[in-house]
């Protein structure tokens, strides 16, 4: 003990900690995720949102930081030998220059982390810190510190990301490259990824159709992984993860080297595993909410400046309970449900997963290469492969061993690209694009056909900065062919249905840098997804709504016309960037109640939905407001509001997030107690009921708003001369009773209650 | 450099020969699925026997149900009733009714009258002694007409049944009309 405690002591005083913030040279903007590292060691760090950085156990030899991030040029600073002996801590502030006439070395950057969206659009890149300390049960409880995204869940183990109103097929998720392919359509499939994947998450608000094809009407969340290394170092982090709510145990590792064989030649592993049980409400536990997830991935690459090939193969496996209280025969069953107001009988917490259930495995490998030629540009191919197999167990067929509906996705996909500098501060990217995608199905439901879709896509875009003004614009053109295979139940027999899709989008933007740490930005464009596969063909009972889903063969491809303005200001202490937008829809696809023709089965009756088309619109608002009141303190605020109308019936859309406000205090305490940059944040959030809603369409009229507090402290304590990174946080700290308007299961429990997470990250290897 | 790229794609390119068929068995069977409901009404004084059948060949889902008899009993008399479920979409039809005797514990039958007026009783009971279903008697028969809805409650927790509430797991709800003549 004694020993340990000198070692302590003898760490501290040879340590100094940098610490700072990083704008743009013009905007005077805090920019995040800029790479700042001592130069000849391994250690660095990236900035956070409001661009602050802190560097820990720099030794007193430091000489050189070097700071850069792609479309800057490139800084270092020189540490002075007296500075470092004054004082353990150094504060240092950078303004970065922007790179306009891109280096050869910017563009090839460029490509090893692709951007999302055009260079005008309002991304928001989450920072490391952002990520460890939210990191939850799924990858989409990530991306809610983002205003204007919230969630879509089926219980804690399912939750699928909403945009401004839109989710499923009207988002993209990027993942490695490549489009995520899974079963988007289902609003209790969740993307399959990792939540402890190393990577780093961007989410682009509004239309992106131009760079990522059909279906990013709402938006795209890219998720990329992390740099492979290039030092010869072997390295590595272990996570460990605990949730008291569901006695959630997770755990993770990677390790990764570079420099192998001498060569520019590096590779990550890494995995990761969960075990959850029943959820507990404040109330009662929810059984068989229970879930696993065994995780895997390894990240190889070769990269040069001039060429490189990255492949990327990881694979998602997991069994997720369904709540059994939600499971239920007919229409009239849900309504007892509802009027019961929870569970008939509640039993003890359990890790036992029975049916109803999911069991999923989502497979995804991509090699992207890239090629510069001298005088024509940088060329970029990604191929890529992904299968997804999904069964679905209904506890209505026990009796039989396989799953009532199985359903296996197979997409392969090749892109091309080439970006080029027409002319200088001019950049652009021509790119084309090819999809095939086959899907089978299995078991006894019909909610989608077996079918092979072929999809092919050309677009182009160009980016043009002079002085303040940043320019874009983009035109792109898609076309599907999707040959679908129906069964008459009855015979037995199938036939092949073919229908063709095309649509041509564009997109135009602008940025421009109005005043010292001002900018003001607008883009417009245009959206298009076909029909999904369901929309088209379903023609069965949709469990867990106890809703009778019919599709119309005929539905015309949905389009959206979208317009936002975005004021972003960092002046004084103050970091605020607030946005309007609207999105003006047509033929927008939804499921329409059919009140005169109830579906009649030998479960009983069933109310019946008809998919169906209308004009719409969705308009709202995001903020984002933080004011730095001294090194220590800081406030902040993030609010969404949305707006969905139908205007052929003049009546709200159905389940449009309810508006929300969350208000927060974060400390950045710094070193204390022995601990190392301790921050502490407490925020609440407050949530109105949904107060747009057709009477009598829903089984159950919107629940009431509510309010949650959470409150995170996170620190750095040093254990023997590693830095163990920890955060402990407790989610809905007075175990409200509430239930959300998106929530799946809210016609049958109420939401999670009180969750006490710890997070541990522990790093090895290196020198 | 380029012999690694070319075996890398070559590798991933190889992964292609992967399954593209779903494998869940009864592909397109709904096994369990109940198409067929049966009640068989015998009068206790004349044991003359008849039978009356609710019928969706294709399923839940697909197109309507094709045969909706009209139960037919005549006024002032007393009927014994015995209850049928099976799945005559699966080759060779599957008796399900057995399944359910199997798990009596876990299902019952309820019987309830609109319009007409009729008195339906259970008389058969599970290994607790309380109510099954699929035997009944049919007595207060006044000349009316109406309709009886049959429904077949599951219990996945046996401790949920007490013998006089629906569960929330409907497996069969049909209605068929009733006419006391």
């Amino acid at each position: 003990m004694l020993l340990s405690l000198l070692l302590l002591t003898t760490v501290w005083s040879t340590d100094i900690h940098i610490h700072g913030t990083v704008r743009d040279s013009v905007e005077r903007i805090a920019i995040g995720g800029v790479s700042v590292h001592v130069v000849g060691t391994l250690n660095g760090t990236f900035t956070n949102r409001e661009g602050m950085f802190h560097l820990h156990n720099v030794d007193t030899t430091v000489q050189q930081i070097e700071v850069k991030l792609v479309g800057y040029k490139r800084k270092v600073l020189r540490v002075e030998r007296a500075d470092v002996l004054r004082g353990a801590d150094l504060h240092i502030d950078v303004l970065l220059v922007r790179d306009t006439v891109q280096s050869k070395e910017v563009i090839v950057q460029d490509h090893r982390s692709a951007q999302t969206g055009m260079s005008t659009q309002n991304v928001y890149t989450l920072d490391q810190e952002e990520i460890e300390t939210r990191r939850g049960q799924t990858f989409s409880e990530l991306l809610t510190v983002v205003p204007g995204v919230t969630l879509m869940s089926t219980g804690p183990s399912i939750t699928k990301p909403v945009i401004h109103g839109m989710s499923s097929q009207r988002l993209v998720v990027m993942n490695a490259g490549l489009v995520q392919e899974g079963q988007q359509w289902g609003a209790e499939h969740g993307p399959e990824i990792d939540a402890f994947t190393p990577s780093t998450i961007s989410v682009l608000k509004g239309p992106a159709s131009v760079v990522y094809g059909m279906g990013a009407m709402g938006g795209v969340v890219n998720v990329e992984p992390r740099k492979l290394p290039s030092t010869s170092a072997l390295t590595g982090e272990a996570t460990v993860n605990g949730f008291s709510n569901a006695w959630q145990g997770a755990m993770a590792a990677y390790v990764e080297q570079g420099n192998l064989f001498n060569a520019p030649l590096a590779i990550r592993a890494q995995g990761s595993i969960r075990r959850a049980g029943d959820a507990r409400t404040p109330e009662y536990a929810l059984t068989n909410t229970g879930f696993k997830e065994i995780d895997g991935s390894v990240v190889v690459g070769y990269e040069q400046d001039s060429m490189g090939v990255v492949a990327t193969a990881s694979i998602v496996t997991s069994t997720l309970g369904i709540y059994s209280g939600s499971h239920i025969g007919n229409a009239t069953d849900m309504l007892r449900v509802i009027e019961r107001g929870g569970p008939d009988v509640t039993y003890p917490f359990s890790y036992t997963i029975d049916r109803p259930r999911q069991e999923i495995y989502h497979v995804l490998t991509s090699v992207r290469a890239y090629m510069t030629l001298p005088h024509v540009g940088t060329v970029k191919a990604t191929y890529g492969w992904q299968q997804n197999n999904r069964q679905e167990f209904d506890a209505h067929y026990a009796r039989t061993s396989g799953p009532a509906m199985e359903l296996l996705l197979n997409t392969y996909t090749a892109d091309v690209s080439l970006a080029h500098e027409l002319v200088p501060s001019m950049q652009g990217t021509v790119g084309v694009n090819v999809r095939r995608q086959v899907n089978s199905r299995g078991g006894t439901v019909y909610l989608i056909p077996d079918y092979l879709a072929w999809n092919v896509g050309a677009y182009l875009l160009e980016s043009y900065v002079v002085e303040k003004w940043t320019l874009s614009a983009g035109l792109r053109y898609d076309a599907q062919s999707l040959d679908a295979t129906l069964v008459d139940r009855l015979t037995r027999t199938s036939a092949h249905r073919a229908t063709d899709y095309a649509s041509a989008t564009a997109s135009v933007g602008a940025l421009v840098a109005v005043a010292d740490g001002i900018t003001v930005g607008a883009n417009a464009g245009l959206g298009w997804r076909p029909p999904a596969v369901n929309e088209l063909y379903s023609n069965d009972v949709h469990h867990g709504v106890a809703q009778y889903e019919i599709g119309d063969p005929n539905l015309m491809p949905e389009r959206n016309t979208e317009a936002d303005l975005t004021l972003t200001l960092a002046r004084n202490g103050w970091n605020i960037e607030a946005s309007v937008y609207a999105n003006i829809f047509q033929h927008y696809i939804y499921a329409m109640p059919d009140p005169q023709n109830p579906t009649i089965t030998v479960r009983g009756t069933f109310p019946t939905f008809r998919y169906t088309q209308t004009a719409a619109t969705i308009s709202g608002a995001d903020l984002r407001a933080s004011y730095q009141c001294t090194d220590v303190w800081q406030v902040y605020t993030t609010a969404s509001v949305v707006r969905g109308t139908d205007r052929d019936n003049s009546t709200p859309l159905i389940f449009m997030p309810a508006d929300r406000l969350r208000l927060g205090v974060h400390a950045h305490v710094g070193d204390v107690f022995g601990l190392h940059d301790l921050s502490a944040d407490v925020s609440v959030l407050g949530v109105r009921t949904q107060d747009r809603y057709v009477a009598g369409a829903d089984y159950a009229a919107p629940p009431p708003g509510y309010v949650l507090t959470d409150v995170t402290l996170a620190s750095e304590v040093n254990v023997g001369g590693t830095a163990l990174r920890c955060s402990l946080t407790c989610k809905n700290l007075f175990n409200v009773a509430y239930r959300d308007y998106l929530s799946r299961y809210r016609y049958f429990a109420l939401d999670a209650g009180r969750d006490v997470v710890l997070r541990l990250t522990i790093p090895f290897g290196g020198s | 450099m380029i012999r690694f790229t070319v075996a890398l794609i070559v590798l991933v390119v190889g992964l292609q020969g992967c399954k593209e068929s779903a494998t869940s068995s009864g592909q397109n069977v709904d096994h369990d699925g109940v198409t067929t409901v049966t009640l068989t009404l015998t009068n206790t004084a004349t044991l003359s026997t008849q039978s009356f059948i609710w019928e969706d060949l294709d399923g839940v889902g697909g197109a309507a149900p094709n045969r909706i008899d009209t139960i037919s009993v005549a006024a002032d008399s007393v009927y014994q009733g015995s209850l049928a479920f099976e799945n005559r979409k699966a080759s060779p039809p599957v008796n399900i009714t057995i399944d359910v005797l199997n798990e009596r514990n876990n299902h019952q039958v309820f019987y309830a009258i609109a319009g007409a007026m009729a008195t339906v009783t259970t008389t058969d009971l599970d290994g607790r002694n309380l109510p099954l279903g699929l035997k009944t008697n049919w007595s207060n028969l006044k000349k009316s007409l109406g309709a009886i809805t049959v429904s077949l409650s599951h219990y996945p927790d046996s401790t949920t049944k007490k013998g006089t509430n629906p569960s929330t797991e409907t497996d069969v709800n049909v209605v068929m009309p009733l006419t006391i003549r």
